[in-house]
């Protein structure tokens, strides 16, 4: 069978029935535009979630000790078996990091004195579920001034984009559900149109996967055009929009890299609706005919 | 070439359409089919190029028992059995060239066979001068041998015809009769349901003739005999039945060109 054949008789196929082949590569392009979307989302709730935190999510504010004092308590924390990791910030560091904070508010840094800002420790747990029980210890140390704990914003943030992401897959997978329905309604209606000269195929001992192929090839094309469309939105949507969010501490930059491989992925999505939706629509035919 | 083993074939598993039908076939045998309408004539044709099953017993087509056949080989069975039918099932936007060479094109023949076969057959059905008309162009009879001429073009073991001349006049029905001794002396089998007395009757080729499903006379070089003139006037077989009226053998020398009436879907006997 040549390639030329197939694609010839499927490009027929979708002059024919123009705008059901629109509507059903619309189907595509809106439930994998979502899903891509959503991909995005989660990944950009997760990359400045991870960054903010660093895996650190309590942070004890120490009271004006000397580094002895500091250092004691610090490894203290670090001997801890709930504890992956306590890191001492010392009163120079936390001034870098309020001025960087605070780059674009002069005023205000201008305002405070470095020796005013408190050392701390922060700490990175092996197991978040000892988060309660570990503030609680940490709070009972003497030379503490106060607990805070980090993981309320982060667990938002998360939280938020866990929702956008369930959310957006979800509504993906059932506008998906439509796409392969309507992907297999326009080769229906393909294989309608051409009767009379698969019936004659049939007569003259057309294989059946002769017959079945350039409405096969039909069904992919029109996933794929949806999936590459939507790639295509997803991208530039990204670009020229989300990335140029200013959320604040939320970081909405993803690299170029997972924008591609998951774009990938999203196009194979849009393969493999394609595939099921004109397979279902042949399947309803096969049935009908012998 | 051909051999049914006590076929039947129930419809719906009430309308009996072939009972108990046995009967060999040989290689390059002419025969006709007769018998009135709901007889069972197309429902053998349709069994032996596996359009449909048997209820009961075995159909051996070229060495197969095609009763048993799976359907994905069906295709190969039919690439050996050539088909021609009453309302021809021409691609009305194909040139006659395009609808000949369609059928070698979809059992993926390469092009060069193509543009070699198809000539020498449209020349054979005597249409060589208008292979690039399209069907509609054409007149009744032409049309038939453009039919014939795809059936034939893959030079199939065995030729079945539901009805060839149906639809056409006596004139032309001779014509197309001819085309098909023509085929048959090649070697061809040809297998050809009919209702029509003066074909048969001039032919004198075997005819097995069924009666409300049954095979009741398998006679070597018959005529068609069976149902009186008046039980086939009241055939309901299709508007384009056409009464024998002994012109058989009166061959025009110029085919004439007929309106060629066709009324495809309500010709069909059940």
């Amino acid at each position: 069978m040549r390639a030329e054949y197939v694609v010839g008789e499927a490009a027929t196929n979708l002059r024919r029935n123009v705008l059901l082949v629109l509507g059903a590569i619309l189907a595509v392009f809106v439930s994998l535009f979502m899903t891509y979307m959503a991909l995005v989302v989660n990944e950009v709730g997760r990359n400045s979630a991870a960054r903010w935190q660093e895996g650190i999510t309590i942070i004890a504010w120490l009271d004006d000790g000397d580094l002895a004092g500091h250092t004691l308590i610090t490894n203290e924390v670090n001997s801890w078996e709930e504890v992956e990791r306590a890191l001492y910030v010392g009163k120079a560091e936390a001034w870098q990091e309020f001025q960087a904070m605070f780059a674009d508010n002069p005023a205000l840094v201008e305002e405070v004195d470095p020796a005013a800002m408190p050392a701390s420790v922060r700490v990175e747990l092996t197991d978040n579920e000892t988060h309660t029980a570990v503030v609680a210890r940490l709070g009972s140390i003497g030379g503490v001034d106060g607990v805070v704990e980090a993981s309320d914003a982060v667990e938002d943030t998360l939280e938020a984009s866990r929702l956008l992401n369930t959310g957006g897959i979800v509504l993906g997978v059932a506008l998906g559900l439509s796409a392969v329905v309507m992907i297999s309604n326009t080769v229906r209606m393909a294989i309608y149109a051409r009767r009379e000269e698969i019936s004659i195929m049939k007569l003259v001992g057309a294989s059946n996967w002769f017959v079945r192929t350039p409405f096969l090839v039909e069904g992919l094309i029109e996933g794929l055009v949806g999936g590459a469309l939507a790639v295509l939105a997803g991208w530039f949507g990204y670009r020229w929009f989300i990335s140029n969010l200013d959320l604040g501490i939320i970081d909405t930059q993803v690299p170029d890299s997972f924008l591609l491989s998951r774009g990938l992925i999203v196009l194979a999505f849009g393969a493999v609706a394609g595939a099921v939706g004109s397979l279902v629509g042949l399947r309803r035919y096969l049935q009908e005919s012998r | 070439m051909i051999r049914l083993q006590g076929v039947s074939k129930v419809y719906d598993g009430s309308t009996v359409a072939i009972r108990d039908a046995t009967a060999g076939i040989q290689k390059g045998e002419f025969i006709f089919l007769v018998g009135p309408s709901g007889s069972g004539k197309s429902t053998l044709i349709r069994l032996l190029m596996r359009e449909e099953k048997p209820t009961d017993g075995e159909i051996w087509v070229a060495g197969r028992n095609i009763a048993e056949l799976p359907d994905w080989k069906v295709p190969y069975l039919r690439r050996s059995v050539g088909t021609v039918f009453q309302d021809f099932k021409l691609l009305p936007n194909k040139t006659v060239f395009q609808n000949v060479a369609f059928a070698l094109e979809v059992i993926g023949r390469p092009r060069g066979m193509v543009v070699q076969q198809v000539p020498k057959v449209l020349k054979l059905v005597g249409l060589a001068s208008k292979a690039e008309r399209l069907p509609r162009q054409l007149s009744g009879g032409e049309q038939q041998r453009v039919s014939i001429a795809r059936a034939f073009v893959n030079r199939p073991l065995i030729l079945l015809a539901d009805e060839p001349t149906g639809n056409l006049d006596p004139a032309t029905s001779v014509g197309i009769m001819r085309l098909l001794d023509r085929i048959n002396r090649t070697g061809t089998t040809v297998v050809m349901a009919t209702h029509d007395h003066a074909i048969v009757d001039a032919m004198r080729r075997r005819v097995i003739q069924l009666e409300r499903g049954r095979i009741v006379r398998d006679e070597p070089r018959g005529v068609y005999e069976g149902p009186s003139p008046a039980t086939a006037a009241t055939d309901l077989d299709g508007p384009a039945f056409v009464e024998s009226n002994g012109q058989q053998g009166a061959e025009p020398v110029v085919e004439p060109v007929e309106d060629a009436v066709v009324a495809p879907g309500d010709a069909d006997e059940g």
